[in-house]
């Protein structure tokens, strides 16, 4: 008896450990979603190190811009696979739907925003790299379909690479981009990171959402419950989180008459087919232009082509589609001005850019930057400050892991970290001139947590903390 | 139903203090600690080969009465797990809010016997056969109780600073703490791993380190009993176990990188203990050619019972998680409880109060010792005691890994 | 009298377990909110703590009794808590493979450990070492693992439901002890079938209920003089629970629980037989025999013996209300007080058969039993004990604490 106990005791251990680390120990490779064209290689992800799962390609080539679905927190592609089917359906070949798998696609592991925008990254440039050599033409741009944390991690890599101008279309499926009642400023333990990112008010979704909610060329539709019952994570008062200002923001449930849930909304049939009326709304078929430019000739902006149009803002905010469209635009002194540039025929962009105007006094010491504190490791989210020799400079920066640029986002205020994270910035003087980029590492750390509090440094501070910030490395 | 209700509220809001813990006095035991789990586990060995009798001297048997020598040999694994957290942390609760709690569940297994004169009593099946004295068992191992506690620190935890605190050179906590009686009891047998006896208790204990790698821990404590329902071996052990008052004080040291050196001392004071209607005694009057002696009914009190231990502990960290402890302690002066059992002779032999021709008439009285808590045991107790630091909770410890 | 108060007793105690059964069971009786709700994949832990004072029980004829009423003196309870530490494990395994249905609805797995207190009060407790019996039990209970797959999830309008089908199994490793009037383990072992919904209306009223019909083994080692179930019924479960969400913290749940067996309980082990003679009239009154029987009519002392059987019952069952709120902490854990009230019930009693022995002085201080046979075949009316046998008429508390690690 004892012995037949302990044999099931240890199967059902066995069935219940996870399989992405229980099968690789007996040589065996854990099943996953994989339907991809053998001669495209899924991306590495940047959370587990492993080529993502997912789905995309398979033939009927690409006529429309293509959709990628990006899942939300603690699942993989095969959430698409109902969108999938429906999008087929309407007409989209395979080689037009793709969807890959960032992060854990485990609840023990929570996925984050700030985290996974290099995936998502990832993810883009490979889909957009795999078609333009399969088609024999260059795809400048995709249609993204994101849901819950999708929504605001697809923001943020937008936001952080610069990347509007890759995006035609966006639909953000109960996102939280008010915050989410379920995530608390305060929470603890391995999955802490993205509750930090979207608690309600939090400092890292005011940094989201500075500058505008949809800036750049791209096109936004929000779809949610909006009644506050049927998706449990935005009961009132934040049945409306998920809406942005200036995107088209679709309360399903509540204008449609839809009881969907937080996991149904964008895999079923009516919202499904909302969001096709939205992406039908753009041009197609796909545009076979290359994306327009922008030319600076003193203080004037231009597009080139002539025939595109410059959309700019001065202030800081980010432009619109709905910011008016100039053929050149001249930039005012002492303000920062953003700018895109977008072919209204063919609906390409430029990406996002900054210019500060004025002049430098003579003789002025070179421009440097400096960041307080200058990267480390830390228990905590902390803040940021950046500051450049010379004060009238504009400070752009990014947190997405890439080259910063001009068009990255303006630095206004500190700067949260919230996660491990690279910080790369550069201050613009009004002359012109660049500072070297600075690039500090954060390692906002549950190791360094773990490593500072054993029970040894509690009972003596002065024990060597063993945490030197190598993080291990998942799966 | 009330009874019951009150109970539940002492379990679950109140805690009681680990057997782990309970075991010895661990140094820092009152130190408010990182938020996380943390996890006690301990093997204790005890001899129990003698008492400190009712007038507190050192008696060479775990139980004189029953002439000879006794003794009730212990090996016990001892559990817990402690988690320290905040509660309500954001919601700004008066008093919840401000600072960190904690909760700890306590687990055992006890291999215990009785040896010796006592053990022969159980296992002789002709000595009474008027009573259930001839059907007693010896064995009482077994899983032991379990034991929940809930602290607050009132001082020197506030939430505010759990996460960047460094050390807490002086803290209060208060807790609460209930028995659970889970634990294997045999009825008949002298001695068992669990109680069947419900507690419930209240404990102040303050943590100071006056210095760096000084630690200085002070505990005072109350504990009430409820009644235990079917006291073992023939109601020799307390059916209402008496209030007891706990003291406890360590002193600990840093001796060396991660090595500590600890001093301890503690004391119980227990209130009377009451028997209630004992069935029968190891010792008792020896009964005519016609007549049986049998225990008067009744409810029988010792008077209190006491244990003052001192102690030394060597405390290494084998990593900076895993702390490894090696206990004695030895006690030093107590007091178990006693009572006089008074006997009735019942003429002729075996024969039924009211029934046809039964008489009954005193014939005096025969000096008991009380059995299980009454006992105050003058042997050293060693202890291997491990703790170890989960850490927040979570085994995981991957957030996001490689960027 | 010693007996009948102890039969009493060992029935009430048995009421508890009644109750207790589907607390050990867990995710197949007794539902909570959100019991059969498709779960996010993860792992779940559970402690439960129930608290009982049982001072009434259901007879045969489904009337209330007051427990060891007339033969104890008032006051008398059953006192009991139980301890359930429950694992849950929700995942799909065949993720991604081909395995038909499997690979797109996720199982999930769940153990529970029982650890239990059952005592009767000091009146009982006296009694039953008259009868060589324990009067309590402490310890570890019966283990139960359970597997099961969620079916699909439908929508109807703002009605959501899903399905799932699981089957339980119950190990006998408890604590038992044949002397026992109360286990905290069975001795027998148990599989059991279920069928169980969850459904959300408008988002607010969440419903979940199960049907389970619970295959039991034989005893082939009952305790407390046979007085347990040889043969154990079938069982079949009915459970409901609705519960309306107020907040995304706050809930209130009502709920209804009815078991019933499937045919007799059959006692095949009978052996009532006192230690002790006990004198005419608590013998007649213990037993259930005719007060103007001739053994009722004398001053001495009298031993019974009673026929093993078999004997049967009419079968149990048993109605229980439940209501309970819910505070869902963060997003990571569950306090719940829960009160059970049983409102209906038929408990199992069988008629036995006693022959009853004149009661001869052992010239040692006692009796044995003698060779004349007062009376033969004396029907005696005996309540079935504990949890396959015995129904409780009242309420229990329960406290649940539900925690998930990996929750933020």
């Amino acid at each position: 008896m004892t012995r037949a106990l302990a044999v099931a005791l240890c199967l059902a251990v066995a069935a219940c450990a996870p399989r992405e680390w229980l099968l690789p120990k007996v040589g065996i490779d854990p099943p996953a979603l994989r339907e991809f064209p053998a001669d495209f290689t899924p991306p590495i992800s940047a959370e587990t190190n492993q080529p993502m799962p997912g789905f995309g390609g398979g033939g009927g080539g690409v006529q429309r811009t293509p959709v990628i679905f990006i899942h939300g927190n603690t699942v993989s592609a095969r959430y698409w696979l109902p969108a999938r089917a429906h999008f087929l359906q309407a007409g989209y070949t395979r080689d037009e739907l793709w969807s890959l798998g960032y992060g854990w696609d485990n609840v023990r592991y929570f996925d984050s925003n700030d985290l996974s925008v290099a995936s998502v990254d990832r993810i883009v440039t490979s889909v957009m790299e795999h078609l333009s050599k399969k088609s024999g033409r260059r795809i400048h741009q995709v249609d993204i379909v994101a849901h819950s944390l999708g929504v605001t991690l697809v923001r943020q890599w937008m936001k952080q690479t610069n990347s509007w101008h890759k995006v035609r279309n966006f639909i953000g499926a109960c996102g939280a981009n008010d915050g989410v009642w379920a995530a608390w400023p305060d929470s603890r333990g391995q999955n802490r990171v993205v509750s930090f990112e979207l608690a309600p008010n939090s400092p890292w979704l005011a940094q989201l959402n500075r500058g505008g909610e949809t800036p750049g060329p791209t096109r936004y539709m929000t779809i949610y419950d909006g009644t506050g019952n049927y998706d449990v994570l935005f009961p009132p008062p934040f049945e409306h989180s998920s809406a942005l200002e200036g995107a088209f923001n679709l309360a399903y449930n509540v204008e449609r008459g839809g009881y969907y849930d937080h996991l149904e909304l964008p895999r079923e049939e009516g919202p499904l087919e909302a969001m096709l009326e939205f992406l039908r709304r753009a041009p197609e078929p796909l545009p076979m232009a290359e994306p327009p430019t922008l030319v600076r000739h003193g203080d004037t902006l231009r597009a080139e082509p002539a025939e595109t149009r410059v959309h700019c803002t001065a202030g800081g905010d980010y432009p619109t589609l709905a910011t008016p469209a100039e053929t050149e635009v001249t930039l005012q002194a002492g303000k920062v001005t953003t700018c895109f540039v977008r072919d209204p025929r063919s609906e390409l962009a430029s990406p996002m850019a900054r210019y500060v105007a004025g002049h430098a006094a003579p003789g002025s010491a070179p421009l440097t930057l400096r960041a307080s504190p200058a990267g480390g490791i830390f228990e905590q989210p902390l803040t940021v400050t950046l500051k450049a020799s010379d004060p009238a400079a504009a400070i752009v920066y990014t947190t997405g892991g890439g080259a910063v640029d001009s068009g990255s986002p303006l630095y206004t205020a500190p700067v949260h970290v919230m996660g491990p994270l690279r910080l790369s910035a550069v201050a613009i003087a009004t002359d012109g001139r660049r500072s070297t980029p600075l690039t500090v590492e954060f390692d906002v750390s549950l190791e360094k947590v773990e490593s500072m509090h054993t029970l040894q440094r509690q009972l003596d501070p002065a024990t060597r903390e063993r945490y030197e910030g190598r993080r291990k490395v998942g799966r | 139903m009330s009874r019951v209700i009150a109970t539940l509220f002492l379990f679950v809001t109140c805690a009681a203090q680990a057997q782990a813990q309970d075991a010895v006095p661990q140094f820092a035991r009152y130190m408010p600690l990182y938020p996380g789990m943390y996890f006690n586990g301990g093997y204790l060995q005890d001899a129990r080969d003698g008492v400190f009798d009712q007038q507190g001297i050192k008696r060479d048997s775990a139980v004189p009465s029953a002439g000879g020598q006794t003794a009730f040999p212990e090996k016990t694994l001892l559990g817990a797990f402690s988690w320290h957290f905040p509660l309500f942390e954001s919601y700004g609760l008066p008093f919840v809010s401000s600072r960190t709690h904690f909760a700890r569940v306590g687990f055992s297994y006890t291999d215990t016997r009785t040896d010796g004169e006592l053990g022969r009593f159980a296992a002789d099946r002709s000595d009474d056969a008027s009573t259930e004295a001839d059907r007693l068992e010896n064995e009482g191992s077994g899983n032991g109780d379990l034991t929940l506690e809930f602290g607050s620190y009132l001082v020197g935890s506030p939430a505010s600073q759990w996460r960047e605190r460094r050390s807490a050179p002086f803290a209060i906590v208060a807790t609460t703490a209930g028995n659970l009686p889970y634990g294997a009891y045999n009825r008949d047998a002298p001695i068992s791993a669990g109680s069947n006896t419900a507690w419930a208790q209240g404990r102040i204990g303050a943590h100071w380190q006056p210095w760096a790698g000084a630690f200085v821990d002070l505990g005072v404590a109350w504990r009430e009993y409820f009644q235990n329902y079917d006291a073992a071996f023939g109601r020799q052990m307390p059916t209402q176990q008496g209030d007891d008052r706990f003291v406890d004080l360590s002193l600990a040291h840093r001796a060396a990188n991660g090595l500590y050196l600890a001093a301890f001392a503690t004391r119980r004071e227990g209130e009377p203990n009451m028997y209630e209607n004992p069935r029968f005694a190891p010792n008792p009057p020896a009964p005519g050619a016609t007549t049986s002696m049998v225990p008067a009914s009744g409810n029988y009190f010792d008077q209190g019972t006491s244990l003052d231990t001192v102690g030394v502990s060597l405390n290494w960290f084998v990593t900076q998680r895993w702390l490894a402890a090696l206990h004695f302690v030895k006690p030093v002066a107590g007091q178990s409880g006693e009572f006089d059992l008074p006997y009735n002779e019942h003429t002729p032999a075996g024969c039924k109060v009211g029934a046809p021709n039964c008489t009954t008439a005193p014939a005096g009285s025969v000096h008991v010792d009380g059995l299980g808590p009454a006992r105050s045991y003058s042997s050293g107790r060693l202890l291997l005691l491990v703790t170890h630091n989960f850490g927040l909770g979570d085994t995981f410890t991957c957030t996001g890994c490689e960027r | 009298m010693h007996r009948l108060r102890t039969v009493r007793r060992t029935f009430c105690t048995a009421a508890l377990l009644l109750l207790a059964a589907p607390a050990h069971a867990g995710i197949v009786f007794t539902p909570h909110l959100s019991e059969y709700g498709r779960l996010p994949p993860g792992q779940y832990t559970e402690a439960t703590l129930i608290l009982t004072e049982i001072e009434h029980i259901y007879d045969e004829n489904g009337d209330k009794i007051q427990i060891g009423q007339p033969f104890v003196s008032a006051g008398a309870s059953t006192d009991a808590s139980l301890a359930l530490l429950k694992y849950l494990w929700v995942g799909n395994v065949f993720r991604d493979t081909s395995v038909w249905y499997l690979k797109d609805h996720p199982q999930f797995c769940r153990v529970i450990g029982v650890l239990g207190y059952q005592q009767n009060t000091e009146q009982v407790g006296d009694r039953t070492r008259v009868f060589g019996a324990k009067a309590g039990g402490n310890g570890p209970g019966d283990a139960f693992g359970l597997c099961g797959v969620y079916g699909d999830e439908h929508r109807f309008g703002p009605l959501q439901f899903n399905g799932l089908l699981a089957t339980t199994v119950k190990a006998p490793v408890g604590r038992y002890d044949t002397d026992a009037v109360l286990n905290i383990g069975t001795n027998y072992w148990s599989v059991i079938p279920q069928f169980a919904f969850h459904s959300k209306l408008w988002g607010r009223l969440w419903i979940d209920g199960t049907f389970a019909y619970q295959f039991n083994g034989d005893n082939d080692k009952p305790s407390f003089l046979g007085l347990t179930p040889t043969d154990i019924a079938n069982w079949r479960n009915y459970e409901v629970n609705v519960a309306w969400k107020f907040t995304e913290h706050w809930f209130f749940d009502v709920g209804y629980g009815y078991r019933e067996s499937v045919g007799p309980n059959r006692y095949e082990k009978v052996n009532i037989s006192n230690e002790e003679p006990v004198n005419a009239e608590d013998n007649c009154i213990l037993l259930g025999i005719d007060r103007n029987g001739p053994e009722c009519n004398s001053t001495n002392r009298f031993f019974v013996q009673s026929k093993p059987g078999p004997y049967e019952d009419k079968g149990i069952d048993g109605t229980l209300l439940t209501a309970g709120i819910y505070y869902i902490y963060r997003t990571s854990s569950v306090f719940q007080i829960r009160v059970a009230q049983p409102i209906a019930g038929h408990g199992s009693q069988i008629t036995a058969l006693l022959d009853v022995y004149n009661a001869v002085p052992d010239n040692n201080g006692g009796y044995t039993r003698g060779n004349t046979t007062v009376a033969v075949d004396r029907p005696s009316k005996q309540y079935g004990v504990q949890e396959a046998a015995a129904v409780s008429a009242s309420p229990f508390l329960e406290l649940r604490f539900v925690y998930l690690f990996w929750a933020p």
